[in-house]
C-alpha cells in the first residue's frame, strides 16, 4: 500500500467514531473537560449511594449552619443538607441539558440537512424562519411558554432547546452546504442512490464531528439557563433541588449563609466549564486540518 | 444486436451569467456491447457534458435542447427521475477523476460497495458485504477480506480507484463511462487501472464509454474514438484509422502535438505491435495555439476555422456535416489527405 498523501489531510473531514473519546482525552483541554464532565454525570447517577441527606430531608440539624463534618458544605434555611441538595441537583441540571440539547438537535438536525442539501425554496423559507426565530428575544420565549404551561423543568427545557434551534439549523445548514459539493456525494448520486440515503448515509456521518462540538456548547448553555431560568422562578420549582433554585433562596441570606450561594454557584461553573473544556478538546481533536 | 448506448443529436445548452453556453451541439454516438470508445478533445469541448447527459446528472443550469440518449433501447431522456436512478449504478456505472475524494471518508470501503449491492441487487447485509469482499477481489485488491474494512485514506489513490471500479460495477453494468479515470494517478498504476478495465472488458463483457485527453490512453484501449471539439462530434472511426491517418485538421494537429514518442507507441500499439505501453504516451496533448470557441448558439461555420491550417473560403460560411470518410466519419471541407 503506498500510502497516505498529502492530499488525504485535506479531503478527509473526519474518521473514526471508536477513536473520538480518546482522541479528546489526548488533547490536554480536552482531557480535563472529559474529567470535569466526567465526575457531574457521575455524580448525578450516583446521587443516591452519594448524597448522605435525601434532596428534600429536613436534617434536624439547625437552619443556616455553616459547613462542618457532618454537613460539609453546611445547611439552608430550612435545616437540609446543601451537599445533598447540590449532588440531587446535578440531576436536575444534567436533565434539563440533555432534554434541551436532544430537542434542539431533533428539530435543527433535519430542517438544516434538508435546507443545506437541497437548497431552493425549502432553503429559503427555513433561513427565513431561523432569521426571526434569532431576533426573538430568548426571555420573551421562556416567560411566554411558562405563562401558558406554567413554569416547570420539563417546560424549562423546552424553552432552552427551541431558543437553540436557529442557531443550530444555521451550523447543520453551513456543513450540508459543504459537504454536499464532495465528490464523494456525486459520485453516489451517480450510483444510484436517492435523496435520503445520501443525506443519511453520507452526508450525516460526515458532520458528526461538528455535531459533538455544538452539542459540548448547548449543554453549558442549557445548564447555566436552567439555573438562570430557576432563579427567576420561571424553571424548576421548590423544593426540588436545582443549583438554581437553590441560589434563588440564597438570596436572602449571602451575608448570613454565603455557602448557600458559593457552592451551587461553583456546581454551575464546574459543570459549564468542563462541558466547555471538552469542546474546546472536541473542535482541535476532531478537525483534521487543526491535527497535530 | 442493439448497441448499449445510442446518443442521437444530442445538444445540451448551460444557461449562466453571460448567457447561453451550448455544451453539446447535436452529437450522436453510439456503443456497441463489449465496446471500448474514446471520446478525445481538449479542455472544455464537452466530454464530461455528454457523460453527465447520458447518466442523467446534469446540474440543473443545463438543460437538453434537442435528441435523445438510449440506454439498451430505453429512452434516457422521458424517463421518470425514479426509474433513472435505478438505472443508475445498476445499468449503467460511472467512474470519475478522483478517486481521492469520491469515496466516503468515515465508511468502511466494502460498506460503499455493499450500498450499492443492497439498493439495486435486494442483497441483505451479508450477502452484500460477501459480494463485496468478491468484487475488491475481481478488481484486483489483494487480501479483500481485510481490506473491504478500510477506510478510504487508509489506500493508496490506486487502490481507490479500484474500489471506484467495483462499485461502479458491481451490479454488472452493460456501460461503463469512464471520464478521465487515471488522470490523477501516476503513470504505472495508470496502466494497471487501465489494464483493470480491459480485463473487466474482456471478462464481463462490459462497454466502456471512455472519456480521456490522453491519446496514449486511446491508443492502448479503445476499439473506436470520437474526436469533439467545441461541442461537435468532429471526426469518429476505428482508432488505428484515426491515429494512422486523421483526417480532420484538428485530430491531426492533436496528434502531431502529441510527443514523438507517444505519437509512435500509440500507432504501434493501435497496430497491436508491442510497445504501446501509456507511459509512452502518458502525457497530456500539448497545446494546439489557439482555445477553443465557447458556443453560444449552433455553429453556422466550421468551429476550428480560426485555428485551422487547412481553411479554405467555404469554412467559414457553412457548417461542416459529418460524412463517411475512410472506415469512419469525418466533419471538414478540406480534410487531410496525404495519406
Ligand atoms: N455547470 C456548468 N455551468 C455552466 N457551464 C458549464 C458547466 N459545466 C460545463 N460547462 C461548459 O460546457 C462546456 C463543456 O464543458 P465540459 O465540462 O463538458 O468539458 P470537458 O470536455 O469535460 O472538459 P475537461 O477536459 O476540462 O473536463 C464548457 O464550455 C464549459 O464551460
Ligand atoms: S472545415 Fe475548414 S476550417 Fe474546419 S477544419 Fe476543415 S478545413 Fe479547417
Ligand atoms: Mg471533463
Amino acid at each position: 500500500m503506498t500510502a497516505v498523501t498529502a492530499v488525504d489531510t485535506t479531503t478527509e473531514r473526519v474518521v473514526r467514531r471508536r477513536g473520538v473519546l480518546r482522541r479528546i482525552a489526548g488533547h490536554r483541554t480536552g482531557r480535563i473537560g472529559l474529567v470535569l464532565v466526567g465526575g457531574v454525570v457521575l455524580v448525578a447517577l450516583l446521587a443516591p449511594v452519594l448524597a448522605p441527606f435525601g434532596p428534600e430531608e429536613i436534617t434536624g440539624t439547625p437552619a443556616l449552619t455553616g459547613p462542618s463534618g457532618a454537613h460539609w458544605l453546611g445547611t439552608d434555611e430550612l435545616g437540609r443538607d446543601v451537599a445533598s441538595r447540590i449532588i440531587w441537583g446535578s440531576r436536575t441540571s444534567l436533565q434539563v441539558s440533555v432534554l434541551a440539547t436532544l430537542l434542539a438537535l431533533l428539530v435543527a438536525l433535519p430542517l438544516g440537512l434538508m435546507a443545506g442539501y437541497f437548497r431552493g425554496r425549502l432553503d429559503t423559507v427555513v433561513m427565513r424562519l431561523t432569521d426571526t426565530g434569532l431576533a426573538f428575544p430568548f426571555i420573551v420565549l421562556a416567560v411566554g411558554l411558562t405563562a401558558i404551561f406554567g413554569p416547570s423543568m420539563v417546560n424549562a427545557a423546552i424553552a432552552i432547546g427551541i431558543s437553540q434551534v436557529p442557531m443550530l439549523i444555521r451550523v447543520v445548514r453551513g456543513e450540508a452546504l459543504a459537504v454536499r459539493e464532495e465528490d464523494y456525494i456525486a459520485a453516489s448520486v451517480a450510483d444510484g442512490a436517492g435523496s435520503a440515503r445520501i443525506l443519511g448515509r453520507h452526508v450525516l456521518p460526515n458532520i458528526v464531528n461538528t455535531l459533538i462540538v455544538q452539542v459540548t456548547v448547548l449543554m453549558p448553555f442549557a445548564i447555566i439557563t436552567e439555573s438562570m431560568l430557576s432563579f427567576l422562578g420561571l424553571g424548576v420549582q421548590p423544593p426540588t433541588p436545582s443549583w438554581g433554585v437553590m441560589l434563588t433562596a440564597a438570596q436572602a441570606y449571602t451575608a448570613q449563609a454565603p455557602w448557600l450561594a458559593v457552592f451551587p454557584g461553583l456546581a454551575i461553573f464546574v459543570a459549564a466549564l468542563g462541558f466547555n473544556l471538552l469542546g474546546d478538546g472536541a473542535r482541535d481533536a476532531l478537525d483534521p486540518r487543526r491535527a497535530r | 444486436m442493439t448497441p448499449v448506448l445510442e446518443v442521437d443529436g444530442l445538444s445540451v445548452g448551460f444557461r449562466s451569467d453571460d448567457g447561453e453556453v451550448l455544451a453539446l451541439d447535436d452529437v450522436s454516438l453510439r456503443v456497441e456491447p463489449g465496446e471500448i470508445v474514446g471520446v478525445v478533445g481538449e479542455s472544455g469541448c464537452g466530454k464530461s457534458t455528454l457523460g453527465l447527459s447520458i447518466m442523467g446528472l446534469l446540474p440543473g443550469s443545463a438543460s437538453v435542447r434537442g435528441g435523445g440518449v438510449r440506454l439498451g433501447g430505453r429512452d434516457l431522456l422521458t424517463l421518470p427521475p425514479g426509474e433513472l436512478r435505478r438505472l443508475r449504478g445498476s445499468e449503467v456505472g460511472m467512474i470519475f477523476q478522483e478517486p481521492m475524494s469520491s469515496l466516503n471518508p468515515v465508511m468502511p470501503v466494502g460498506r460503499q460497495i455493499g450500498e450499492v449491492l443492497r439498493r439495486h441487487r435486494d442483497l441483505g447485509r451479508t450477502a452484500a458485504a460477501a459480494r463485496a469482499v468478491e468484487l475488491l477481489d475481481l478488481v484486483g485488491i489483494p487480501d479483500a477480506g481485510r481490506r473491504s474494512r478500510a477506510y478510504p485514506h487508509q489506500l493508496s489513490g490506486g487502490m481507490r480507484q479500484r474500489v471506484m471500479i467495483a462499485i461502479a460495477i458491481a451490479c454488472e453494468p452493460k456501460l461503463l463511462i469512464a471520464d478521465e479515470p487515471t488522470t490523477a494517478l501516476d503513470v504505472t498504476v495508470q496502466a494497471q487501472i487501465l489494464d483493470l478495465l480491459r480485463s473487466l472488458r474482456d471478462r464481463v463483457d462490459l462497454a466502456i464509454m471512455l472519456i480521456t485527453h490522453n491519446l496514449g490512453v486511446i491508443a492502448t484501449m479503445a476499439d473506436r474514438v470520437s474526436i469533439m471539439y467545441a461541442g461537435r462530434k468532429v471526426e469518429e472511426g476505428p482508432t488505428r484509422d484515426i491515429l494512422d491517418t486523421p483526417r480532420h485538421p484538428y485530430t491531426a494537429r492533436l496528434l502531431a502535438s502529441t510527443p514523438q514518442a507517444a505519437r509512435s507507441a500509440a500507432v504501434s500499439a493501435a497496430a497491436g505491435g508491442p510497445g504501446g505501453s501509456v507511459e509512452a504516451g502518458g502525457r497530456r496533448l500539448a497545446e494546439i495555439p489557439g482555445r477553443v470557441p465557447t458556443m453560444t448558439a449552433p455553429a453556422t461555420a466550421c468551429t476550428f476555422q480560426a485555428r485551422c491550417h487547412r481553411d479554405v473560403d467555404l469554412c467559414t460560411r457553412v457548417r461542416p456535416e459529418l460524412e463517411p470518410a475512410g472506415g469512419g466519419l469525418v466533419a471538414c471541407f478540406h480534410p487531410e489527405e496525404s495519406w
